[in-house]
């Protein structure tokens, strides 16, 4: 009897040791999980807040238009006639030829 | 050096200009006219080149080299009037200053004509498309009016003449000897070094070969003169003459030339009996301390008593005031020449000396100095 009563204890004994064990590593893998879920990375937070800056920024198409009618592009027109091959030779002045009339080496 | 088309000439490389320096600036800063995209409106009152006025286009940025280049040849034109008061042509005088404006004047040279655009002697064009260009191009600047001697001698344009060997080996430009500093007129202050009587001969300059050589051959060849490189023809000639007696070939003179208004266009013009090549070994009229030799090469310049008189009949009032057989220094520079095959070449042998049987009878007087009477004779 003795005998039956010791194997017994030892039993429950295995029995609870193993769902302790159990219970601890589903404690800790959930606590992991939930971690993981909570942390954010620098970069991810940096574009995070740029993203947000950038949208918080954002103009809508017709203040933009707005603001470009407002404050046109200055145009260079001397750039943009000299920097222009075909506008050059468009309204380039008539060649005139005019025969040497100069003799002998100069 | 081809021509340029119109547009070529005007055409400004957008990219390249505007990452420059010079293309921070605006465009109406130096040249002025207006913004307008119609061509005559934005051309009204334009400066097409500014830097004739040096001061005011470059002077801010550039202000010891335009106060220098205010004195060198390309901006003063001294040699025109050096050779002419010494010809007896008048200064002051209404019909030389109209001769001069008319003929001698588009060759001054701006700060543009060098570093922007070809000359406007030949009708100007940007060369990189109006980028500056620190160091100016042989082709598009400098022969561009320096061309019909000098261009054609160093670039062996004359048939059967090779070219200077500086450039055929050396692929040497004018640059690498003419630096910014002669270019800029800046004067080296020799009387730091040379004391006494050597500082006499060296100062004022109103010759370009008055003062130090510059560029001079013994700046790179310093062995020869120091008469230590092995040649005994070095040795034995030992400064006697300058560097061109024996290492020039031949190189082009002109005759006769006369200026004159076109009849027909109102355009100043002029006419020169041609140019012929030839070698010719003359006396040194120049001699000085940095230019001790007793001959020279000399080269006929078209010079003559009546070059001026579309302009007033006796302008030249002193003719004989100057030789007409100038101190030379061609740019065809050989190490072997037909002088340095033998002593022979020129130990008599008339045939290579100036002598007075080569000189115009009307000429004889003004190149006494110049002409070799006694033809130096073979050694014994």
């Amino acid at each position: 009897m003795a005998k039956f009563i010791r194997k017994l204890i030892s039993n429950v004994q295995y029995y609870h040791l193993l769902i302790l064990g159990i219970l601890i590593l589903a404690l800790a893998v959930s606590c992991r999980a939930s971690e993981q879920g909570s942390q954010v990375t620098p970069e991810l937070e940096l574009t995070e807040t740029a993203a947000s800056l950038e949208a918080s920024l954002q103009v809508s198409p017709t203040a933009e238009m707005a603001a470009a009618e407002a404050e046109p592009e200055e145009v260079d027109e001397c750039l943009a006639c000299h920097t222009d091959k075909q506008e050059l030779i468009d309204t380039a002045d008539p060649v005139v030829v005019v025969a040497a009339e100069n003799s002998g080496e100069g | 050096m081809a021509p340029l088309e119109p547009w070529e000439k005007a055409l400004v490389d957008g990219d390249a200009f505007l990452a420059t320096v010079h293309g921070k600036i605006s465009c109406q800063e130096c040249h002025q006219g207006l913004q307008s995209p119609d061509k005559e409106t934005a051309h009204t009152d334009l400066i097409a080149y500014p830097s004739e006025d040096p001061e005011a286009a470059c002077g801010e940025c550039h202000p010891n080299l335009v106060a220098s280049a205010e004195n060198s040849l390309h901006s003063t034109l001294d040699g025109y009037y050096t050779a002419l008061a010494s010809r007896g042509v008048p200064e002051n005088h209404p019909a030389t200053e109209e001769m001069f404006g008319n003929h001698c004047e588009s060759c001054h040279a701006t700060c543009g004509d060098c570093h922007v655009s070809r000359p406007t002697s030949v009708d100007g064009g940007f060369i990189s498309g109006h980028v500056f260009e620190a160091e100016p191009s042989m082709t598009n600047n400098c022969t561009a009016c320096h061309g019909s001697r000098v261009g054609n001698e160093y670039m062996g344009k004359h048939e059967d003449l090779k070219a200077d060997v500086h450039f055929r080996q050396g692929r040497m430009t004018c640059v690498d000897c003419h630096t910014g500093h002669e270019m800029h007129g800046v004067e080296p202050d020799c009387q730091e070094c040379h004391e006494g009587p050597e500082a006499d001969q060296l100062a004022p300059e109103t010759h370009r070969y008055d003062g130090l050589q510059s560029p001079s051959c013994e700046t790179c060849h310093a062995s020869v003169v120091a008469g230590n490189d092995g040649i005994l023809m070095h040795e034995q000639h030992d400064g006697s003459m300058s560097c061109q007696v024996c290492h020039s070939v031949s190189y082009t003179s002109c005759d006769n030339c006369h200026v004159s208004i076109s009849e027909e266009t109102g355009n100043p013009i002029f006419s020169t009996d041609g140019s012929y090549l030839g070698f010719y070994i003359g006396k040194n009229p120049l001699q000085s301390y940095a230019r001790p030799y007793t001959y020279v090469p000399v080269r006929h310049v078209p010079i003559s008593s009546t070059s001026f008189d579309y302009y007033e009949v006796g302008l030249v009032s002193n003719f004989s005031g100057r030789e007409t057989w100038v101190y030379a220094t061609p740019h065809n520079i050989q190490r072997n020449t037909p002088q340095t095959e033998s002593c022979a070449s020129c130990h008599g042998n008339p045939d290579i000396f100036l002598t007075a049987d080569k000189v115009a009878p009307e000429e004889l007087k003004a190149n006494q100095d110049v002409i070799i009477d006694v033809v130096p004779p073979l050694p014994q």
